[in-house]
């Protein structure tokens, strides 16, 4: 095992010479594919890297690396299954109406940004906001369902949806 | 792209979006939609986007 680092950039080539081969094999268990592995060992040293967390690497340099590439690993998993869904939400599309290439690929960014937006809400107003534009149940029912009264469900709603839509922004900037 | 339009406004839109899923507007909630529009292109703007 290496001796605790103090911090200075050649830690990460260290690091990276030490730990890469290593990290690479862990992701590729997770992931099985050794492409997304390689792709996601690449950000993990970037996001160290980028970070100050260097400083903290202290002598378990390995469950630091592991920890950020977990994060990593649950982001791809979801922009994943969100492009999974757009694909079947688009299947049954005339071939000659379907998103060009490029048109797809703003698509699914936005859809990310909204999904993040979504993520980052208060569990309740998510909540709400799922049962309204997902399940399709009006203000009324899922106040009734919820127990809560019909403003408190507005002010969820607008909530979600400022959310929404200062994502949408942010992403299309 | 358009610049950003204040968040302050993207609310609000938010807010009529909520008032129009939740209620009929009488002609004078609409009345005040469309005075609310008018306020400036970004007004407009966000309430393109949020319908």
């Amino acid at each position: 095992m290496p001796a605790p680092l103090s911090p200075s950039a050649d830690n990460v080539t260290q690091l990276y010479r030490d730990h890469h081969g290593w990290l690479s094999m862990w992701l590729r268990k997770k992931l099985g594919s050794s492409f997304d592995a390689a792709d996601l060992a690449h950000d993990t040293f970037v996001r160290l890297m980028a970070g100050r967390r260097r400083e903290e690497t202290g002598a378990e340099p390995r469950a630091l690396l592991a920890h950020i590439a977990k994060g990593l690993v649950a982001d791809h998993w979801r922009r994943r299954a969100v492009e999974e869904a757009y694909l079947a939400a688009v299947a049954h599309v005339p071939e000659a109406e379907t998103p060009s290439p490029e048109a797809r690929a703003l698509i699914l960014e936005t859809l990310h940004a909204i999904d993040a937006a979504l993520r980052s809400l208060p569990a309740r107003t998510r909540e709400v906001f799922l049962l309204s534009q997902f399940d399709g149940m009006g203000y009324d029912e899922i106040a009734r369902k919820l127990r809560v009264s019909l403003s408190t469900v507005k002010r969820h709603m607008q909530a979600a949806f400022a959310a929404c839509l200062i994502a949408y922004q942010a992403d299309a900037a | 792209m358009n610049a950003a339009i204040d968040p302050a406004i993207l609310k609000e839109a938010a807010g009529w979006l909520v008032r129009l899923q939740s209620e009929t507007l009488s002609a004078a909630d609409r009345a005040a939609l469309a005075h609310w529009r008018a306020r400036s292109a970004d007004h407009e703007a966000a309430w393109q986007r949020a319908e």
